[in-house]
């Protein structure tokens, strides 16, 4: 009998794993994330968290950047639920400083890497900044958004300005205001920014993340290098270079020029154009 | 002294009841997280890590306090223990005094076990203290006066009620003590003179748990004023003195068929 | 010889029913002393009202009316409870001490010091015969095991006066006898033992004076010497191997017989001549099995007194075996 018994147990518990994954099948499973959307704002969850408001905005921030995560492995290009879970996080604990620094990465950055919503970045950190004043990164990141992601470089600079009134500030905040408003943007600033990111990032994504543009903004420098050069080549010897292995073969290089990942640059013959190799994983965005 | 001894047998009985078998669910959840979380989530993992010690051991506490709390007076007038008990030379409130501080002092070992367990996470962590680390100990000195409040809540209702209807009391007001300043912002913007009095008098009455919300704060390294903190804790020690006095009246009139 | 406890009209009432309009009285207006050195018999059918007087003597409940006091103090006193014990009915004890650790807790709630509560744990524990168990827990004892640590926890520390409530209730014969022995040392002591039961064999045996009540009231109290008659008022004669007829034509038709069997019983007046009957059965060819004094028991009087506040109240008698 006490067989019999242990049989149907099991089938219980084949049955619940069955019904799950059926009941997962249909909604999906980022099912307790997408409740954000239909859930009150997070002041009402603050309230009914009793005091464990902490917790439970670490919590949704673990499930922001899980989604975040998932989203990526699967290529995907939409962040629907981003915003709103950080949102709920960073109401749920206004002091939650990564929430603020990480998420406005992940909602500016353009797709795939994140949600291509810079406003809603900026939009996110200035809530940072009234709930945490003391703390000049903010501004910082705010005027990162602005220089890289939304070409303002006015307002840039301001938030650098802004950033560098705090005694703790990077020293380089303020100067860095002053050039963007003399000159604007140039590749120069924007190794800078960069270069600044990939040192102080605390987390091996954001180096990550800040390594690749460095990379870009490298290769993006190469190439136009490389164009000059050619011109200046095809000027001189008045033929047409088709191919960068000619310059090798004029002793301009040793071997086949190489973008930072070591991809061959590529010289379509047609526009005339250097180009990164169509394999290359250097990123194009 | 027969507080003291009742005190004791008290703790015994919580211990062998197995009570603080939940610190071994918690020592799980701490280790597994100090060790998982890093992976799961970009930032400050000794944030998270506060948060969910003192997070849980508020919510493990408040539910021990809670439940053996209304079983206190409850079960030796049930189980009739408490008949051989009384005729002892012990005085009605040092029954009541004794129960009290016996459940305090198991919520207190089972606290000093789980603080040693969130700064054992931190250490794996960081392998090193820092001073702002010590608000952690005051936010737990904080949380055992709460909880110290809420066992108060549950003896009180022990003393008369079953113990169903005295985990219904005792659960409620601990939530609605949790909206105290929206039930006294209700009256302040509300135009009705009855309903500002009523309000004002509901938000002094009923127990303030928000006095005690401090964990996200204590996450951060940012803490109260000092003058806060201990006044935080007098209210704390000052309720729960009010209700154990009030137990206690209630406890002296009882015939016990 | 002193009184030590004694109640003034001491009642208690209850009320019941959905809206708790009707009373109960459960004890009206007790009037009862207990002297020095006595062993009281508190009687009653159940439902009297003993246990509910000993919880009034306890402070366990409060009384509606009237007063009790113990050692000249009033009941509710606490620091008069050094000096006496009590045993409850049925008693419980914390399950998941072991026997030891009881002791020592009881122990700890007088004046003791460590090592006189280490050493009164120990008498005690081997006087009840406890001790092998000492380490096991109470919620494994048995009935008869737990009414032992009972008596234990009511007299580690000396009383003077020892309450003990249906003391015999749920033993084998062997703990009743125990617990006899052990009322008897009491006395033998100097204590004063105060217990109530419905079995009157045992009042008999041990009792200096009895108490009854019926229905919350004392119907009746008194020196056991005095109630009961020491001597015999008949004389029973079994008698075996013989006929009932040829019995009575020997003692003619106002002597009671019963049959039961082949032996014959009969119950003669005290004054009757023995040897002429003893020699006429012989004759008889029967046997003559035994022959007994029969005095007015112990239930006796316990049921003339209900069957007399049964017609006060106007309701039915009861019958006793003894008696017709």
């Amino acid at each position: 009998m006490n067989n019999l018994f242990k049989i149907y147990l099991v089938a219980v518990y084949l049955g619940i794993y069955w019904i799950q994954s059926a009941i997962d099948q249909k909604i999906g499973p980022f099912h307790s994330t997408e409740e954000a959307l239909y859930l009150p704002s997070g002041r009402v969850i603050k309230k009914l968290s009793l005091g464990h408001n902490g917790l439970l905005a670490d919590i949704y921030w673990m499930r922001a950047v899980q989604y975040y995560g998932g989203k990526r492995l699967k290529n995907e290009k939409r962040f629907d639920l981003l915003e709103p879970l950080i949102e709920i996080a960073t109401t749920l604990d206004p002091k939650l400083l990564h929430a603020y620094r990480f998420g406005s990465v992940f909602l500016a950055e353009n797709e795939p890497v994140g949600a291509n919503q810079p406003e809603k970045a900026i939009a996110l950190l200035r809530r940072g900044i009234e709930h945490n004043p003391e703390e000049w990164q903010l501004h910082r990141d705010v005027g990162f958004i602005y220089y890289w992601f939304l070409h303002d470089y006015r307002k840039a600079a301001e938030a650098f300005l802004e950033g560098s009134k705090n005694p703790r500030a990077a020293v380089w905040m303020k100067t860095f205001a002053a050039e963007l408003l003399a000159k604007g943007g140039s590749r120069q600033t924007a190794r800078f920014l960069w270069q600044e990111a990939y040192q102080t990032s605390e987390n091996q994504q954001m180096n990550d993340n800040a390594r690749e543009h460095l990379m870009k903004l490298a290769a993006e420098e190469e190439i136009e290098t490389l164009q000059v050069l050619i011109e200046k080549v095809q000027a001189r010897t008045g033929r047409k270079i088709s191919s960068l292995d000619e310059l090798v073969s004029l002793g301009f290089f040793k071997k086949h020029p190489v973008d930072p990942k070591g991809y061959g640059y590529t010289l379509d013959p047609s526009t005339g154009k250097v180009g990164l190799s169509p394999v290359s994983t250097i990123r194009r965005y | 002294m027969i507080v003291i001894s009742i005190a004791k047998n008290t703790f015994k009985e919580c211990v062998r009841d197995k009570v603080l078998y939940n610190l071994v669910i918690f020592g799980v959840l701490v280790i597994v997280s100090s060790l998982v979380l890093s992976s799961i989530t970009i930032g400050d993992v000794k944030q998270i890590i506060v948060n969910l010690g003192l997070s849980t051991l508020s919510v493990f506490g408040t539910l021990i306090a809670i439940f053996i709390g209304i079983q206190l007076v409850f079960k030796e007038i049930d189980k009739k223990t408490i008949y051989s008990l009384l005729a002892k030379p012990v005085a009605r409130h040092e029954f009541i005094l004794g129960k009290y501080f016996g459940l305090t002092l198991t919520l207190l070992v089972n606290i000093l076990v789980m603080l040693s367990g969130i700064y054992a996470s931190i250490f794996y962590l960081r392998h090193s203290f820092q001073v702002a680390d010590l608000q952690i100990l005051l936010a737990g000195i904080l949380i055992l006066v709460e909880l110290m409040l809420v066992i108060a809540i549950a003896l009180f209702f022990s003393t008369f009620s079953t113990p169903l209807f005295s985990a219904l009391f005792a659960f409620s007001l601990y939530v609605i003590g949790h909206f105290n300043s929206d039930i006294r912002q209700y009256g302040l913007s509300s135009g009705s003179f009855a309903v500002k009095i009523l309000s004002g008098c509901l938000y002094y009455l009923l127990p303030n748990f928000e006095n005690f919300e401090i964990i996200s704060q204590t996450a951060h390294g940012q803490f109260l004023t000092t003058r806060v903190y201990l006044l935080s804790l007098l209210y704390g020690l000052v309720y729960s003195a009010g209700l154990v006095l009030l137990a206690i009246l209630v406890f002296r009139r009882r015939n016990f068929k | 010889m002193s009184v030590v406890v004694s109640t003034q009209d001491l009642s208690k009432t209850y009320r019941a029913g959905f809206w708790k309009t009707k009373t109960i009285s459960a004890l009206d207006r007790l009037n009862l002393e207990v002297r020095e050195n006595e062993i009281l018999g508190y009687l009653g059918p159940n439902g009297a009202g003993k246990s509910t007087t000993l919880k009034l003597l306890m402070s366990l409940i409060y009384p509606s009316s009237g007063k009790a006091e113990i050692l000249g103090q009033p009941a509710s006193d606490v620091s008069m409870r050094r000096h006496i014990g009590y045993l409850p009915e049925n008693p419980y004890f914390y399950e998941y001490l072991s026997a030891e650790e009881f002791l020592s807790y009881c122990a700890s709630l007088f004046d003791f010091s460590i090592a006189e509560i280490r050493t009164k744990v120990e008498y005690f524990l081997k006087l009840t015969d406890i001790a092998y168990a000492r380490k096991l827990q109470l919620r494994k004892f048995s009935k008869g095991m737990l009414q032992r640590v009972g008596v234990a926890q009511a007299l580690i520390h000396d009383p003077k006066i020892v309450f003990l409530d249906e003391p015999m209730s749920g033993l084998d014969p062997i703990g009743r006898r125990e617990v006899r022995d052990l009322i008897l040392l009491l006395k033998k002591e100097g204590k004063t033992v105060f217990f109530s039961t419905h079995i009157l064999n045992d009042v008999e045996v041990l009792c200096d004076r009895v108490a009854v009540l019926n229905r919350g009231k004392l119907i009746g109290s008194g020196r056991l010497t005095d109630l009961i008659s020491q001597e015999a008022s008949h004389i029973e004669i079994v008698i075996s191997n013989t006929n009932l007829e040829t019995i009575r034509q020997a003692v003619g038709p106002d002597v009671k017989i019963s049959q039961s069997g082949m032996t014959l019983r009969l119950e003669l007046k005290a004054n009757v001549p023995l040897t002429p009957l003893v020699t006429y059965i012989e004759r008889a060819s029967g046997k003559v099995l035994a022959i007994n004094p029969i005095r007015q028991t112990m239930e006796d009087y316990f049921f003339k007194l209900i069957n007399r506040d049964a017609m006060l109240e106007g309701e039915p008698s009861v019958a006793s075996t003894n008696n017709p």
